[in-house]
């Protein structure tokens, strides 16, 4: 949901008057893995890992420009790139990170969907199939730009969290300060939200599907420019409205101890601002958020599949001419639906998990990026520079010793 | 009959059997129909790759690579023409096949032996499931459970590489089967291929097929292409496009690009298309074009069959002849048959119909196509508010009116829709 959609949300932020588009491109950025794992985040820990956010928004824009200049550069997407350099065993593993991946934020998504659902006293078995059906005949039908309006309309009204952030009165001097002070738990706990919070800002499939949007689209090397503006516009108001979900739930849910269990406990902390109104506001912006990403997550994951094994692909090709794609597509949807109706799941931690799962393989798609941004012949003189090496292999090395330290605490049982 | 992925990565002996280096790649040149391998490159164990002759190496049917003399002392390949390097620019690439029409992905090479001269040819490409499962390490799994895994391959001949020759430079290849497609067909082929791949294919078209070709294409990828080409070229691509597919593009660019491109192209070819910018999109101004073929009403059918000769020259399609005064207001109308069986002597304004089915300026979009489809016309004439005539909307154009979007996004391209 970023800079490729610029000039239509420039459209709809033309008809929302008061609303820029970069605004409303950083509030799609966060879909249902973003809100919940947000909101548990400021629930939980207060303002406590908000320090985290400044390194999270610099490692953002640095991989996202790569994956950019990437797209940009060799005019090809990430999955057929993996598969010209590296072979056929390398892209099949590759695949089969972004598969895992990709149905493990599609199963947030429907699950943003049915809690969105439950606010609304619409029980899951009713929202979940129906919403499902929804987004295949979304694209199936062709009429997916009208859709995508709607929803961005909708998760909007997540853009609430800031101006309820506002009015929850938080001591803006200790916000101030846990923005700049690190802290640091050595507890599984901690270390897996700490995981979690950097999956869902950066995920796998943003990173496919940008660099795929930004090759098809064409840019020129000379137009490169304007596409880094977008990208760096796009990454800070994903952060920044992240900052103020935190910040809201912080000052509303973690002062009185209450954990976002439930959707309606996130919800609660739009009370100071919505009152009443609070569920409406977020399940509205919920449902429009996770039906945003849910219409394309399975596509574009079949788009990049197909792509790297040279299959048949595109949305009006039939079944008989593209099946891999259309079964691809039509398996992923119906899958993470099916999850989502195990009896008795809990929403909020499954989206979580699925953030943290995440967070666990951007490592490996991270060294991807970093192996081909970095080959001359694929890159010419458009390699990394040492910063960004430094920047995008630190991410890549923390996050490895993260998932290691969890390894050793739960095997030696700590924490 | 070799694959290539299986020689890749393939130990090298000296001829005390020793493994001395690994294949890194073969080289074949880009311009023959069934190319023989010309060079191995090598990695040796230590120091940096070597490109040796194939002569210069004794392959073995199962895949076994031996040198004749010392790595040392063999000779370097010096690459002299436009050459391939199969591993790095073919293997797991896209390719056009040609009688195909589409892009596909090459899954592996075939190369086979010339038992007279001991020469390896490059005979196929296995775009196959079964090759993609062979290299996986699949094939002796599947093989134990039955399974035959039987390749799928087109013949070298039939194919066209996309990637740049040796060294970075443009291949410059002829593309010469391509271009003796159907623009409908080179259009289907170029929205399949990578973005930079489809310049270089263009860069192979001459002006009129890569404008039939771009007129074919989905409106973002048009879009896309004429904004990354040479502006003299895109002017060029431009003058050959039917004048309202040109407007169309130009009417969606950067202003000041359009005006570029617009002050590049030949004078009477951008006045037509500066007149069709001037209308709404979505009027029967935005869709007409302005090739049109006029006579005098005084003419004789004789006449007229020579001035419309003249004009529908760089015409694409010619349905009617148009009848109009001085001024250009529309008096009549005749089909080209009706021309053609009239007496040679006849004044034109004697047989042509005056019962004339026209459209305005404007008239929406969906009302032009409603009237040529409900009239069955090919061609709908469309006059001002004084009744001049001002262009024509073809049935072609009226077409992608009527015919929901989807059909119409055939393309492959689900990021770039707007």
């Amino acid at each position: 949901m970023r800079p490729d959609h610029w000039r239509r949300l420039r459209a709809i932020g033309a008809i929302l008057g008061f609303l820029g588009p970069g605004v409303i491109t950083g509030a799609a950025g966060d879909d249902a893995g973003g809100i919940a794992t947000y909101a548990s985040i400021g629930a939980q820990y207060g303002y406590t890992l908000l320090w985290v956010m400044g390194p999270i928004t610099i490692a953002l824009i640095v991989v996202q420009i790569m994956v950019a200049r990437m797209g940009v550069v060799t005019g090809k997407g990430f999955a057929e790139l993996i598969r010209e350099e590296f072979g056929v065993k390398w892209s099949a593993f590759a695949m089969l990170v972004l598969l895992i991946a990709n149905s493990t934020v599609t199963v947030a998504e429907f699950a943003g969907i049915a809690a969105a659902g439950e606010l609304f006293n619409i029980p899951r078995i009713i929202s979940v199939p129906l919403m499902a059906v929804v987004v295949w005949l979304i694209v199936v039908r062709a009429s997916y730009t009208v859709a995508e309006k709607i929803f961005i309309l909708l998760s909007t009204a997540l853009l609430t969290y800031v101006g309820a952030a506002f009015l929850a009165n938080p001591d803006w001097g200790d916000v101030g300060r846990s923005l700049v002070t690190p802290s640091f738990i050595p507890e599984a706990g901690y270390l897996t939200t700490l995981v979690a919070l950097v999956g869902t800002t950066i995920t796998p499939y943003m990173l496919f599907y940008l660099q795929s949007s930004i090759s098809d689209k064409g840019v020129r090397v000379a137009d490169y420019a304007a596409e880094r503006t977008d990208v760096v516009l796009g990454s800070l108001l994903t952060t920044v409205i992240a900052v103020f979900i935190i910040v809201s739930t912080a000052a509303t849910l973690h002062t009185e101890g209450i954990l976002v269990n439930a959707p309606e406990d996130a919800a609660r902390a739009l009370e100071p601002l919505a009152g009443p109104y609070a569920r409406v506001l977020f399940g509205l912006g919920l449902f429009g958020a996770s039906m945003l990403a849910a219409s394309v997550l399975p596509l574009s994951t079949a788009y990049a599949v197909c792509g790297a094994f040279g299959w048949e692909r595109g949305v009006s090709r039939s079944w008989s001419e593209a099946p891999i794609f259309n079964s691809l597509y039509t398996a992923l949807i119906a899958i993470a639906a099916a999850f989502v109706l195990i009896p008795g799941l809990p929403l909020i931690q499954v989206i979580v998990a699925t953030q943290f799962l995440n967070g666990l393989l951007l490592p490996i798609v991270l060294i991807f990026v970093l192996r081909l941004v970095n080959d001359r012949d694929v890159m010419g003189k458009h390699t990394n520079n040492r910063a960004f090496n430094v920047i995008s292999y630190g991410t890549t090395g923390i996050l490895i010793l993260l998932t290691i330290a969890l390894l050793v605490s739960s095997v030696l049982g700590i924490g | 009959m070799q694959y290539v992925s299986e020689l890749i990565g393939a130990p090298v002996r000296d001829p005390a059997g020793r493994v001395v280096a690994r294949v890194v790649d073969l080289l074949v040149p880009a311009d023959a129909d069934y190319p023989a391998v010309e060079a191995l490159s090598l990695k040796p164990r230590k120091g940096d790759t070597q490109i040796v002759p194939w002569s210069a190496v004794r392959v073995l049917d199962n895949g076994a690579v031996s040198l004749f003399m010392q790595l040392s002392d063999t000779p370097t390949f010096v690459p002299s023409r436009n050459e391939l390097s199969l591993a790095r620019q073919v293997l797991d690439h896209q390719i056009i096949d040609v009688n195909g029409v589409r892009v596909v992905r090459v899954n592996d090479l075939q190369i086979a032996s010339t038992p007279s001269d001991g020469s390896y040819h490059l005979v196929g490409v296995d775009i196959s499931t079964a090759g993609l499962l062979r290299r996986l390490g699949a094939g002796r799994v599947l093989g134990a459970l039955g399974v035959r895994l039987t390749p799928k391959a087109i013949a070298w001949e039939d194919i066209e590489p996309v990637e740049s020759g040796t060294a970075g430079v443009k291949l410059k290849m002829a593309h010469e089967d391509l271009a003796k497609l159907h623009p409908s067909d080179i259009a289907e082929i170029i929205s399949q291929l990578d973005q930079h791949h489809v310049h270089e294919v263009l860069e192979t078209l001459d002006d009129e097929a890569a404008a039939d070709a771009i007129q074919e294409v989905s409106p973002d990828l048009q879009l896309s292409l004429i904004r990354n080409m040479e502006p003299e070229r895109a002017a060029d691509i431009l003058e050959e496009m039917e004048p309202d597919d040109a407007a169309d593009i130009l009417g969606d660019l950067e202003p000041e690009r359009a005006q570029d491109l617009l002050s590049r192209m030949e004078a009477d070819e951008a006045d037509d298309v500066r007149e069709l910018l001037t209308y709404d999109d979505d009027s029967a101004g935005g869709l007409m074009t302005t090739d049109v073929v006029t006579v005098p009403p005084t003419a004789t059918a004789d006449e007229a069959i020579g001035l419309v000769r003249q004009q529908a020259a760089a015409m694409d399609n010619v349905y009617y002849v148009y009848v109009v005064d001085e001024g250009e207001r529309l008096l009549g109308v005749l089909s080209l048959r009706e021309l053609i069986v009239a007496e040679p002597s006849t004044p034109i304004g004697r047989v042509m119909h005056r019962e004339l089915i026209r459209g305005r300026l404007d008239d929406s979009k969906e009302e032009v196509a409603r009237i040529i489809a409900k009239y069955n016309v090919l061609a709908l004439p469309i006059v001002d508010d004084v009744g001049r005539l001002r262009g024509i909307v073809t049935v072609d154009d009226a077409m992608d009116v009527i015919l929901p979007d989807d059909w119409k996004a055939r393309l492959p391209r689900i990021y770039s829709r707007t």
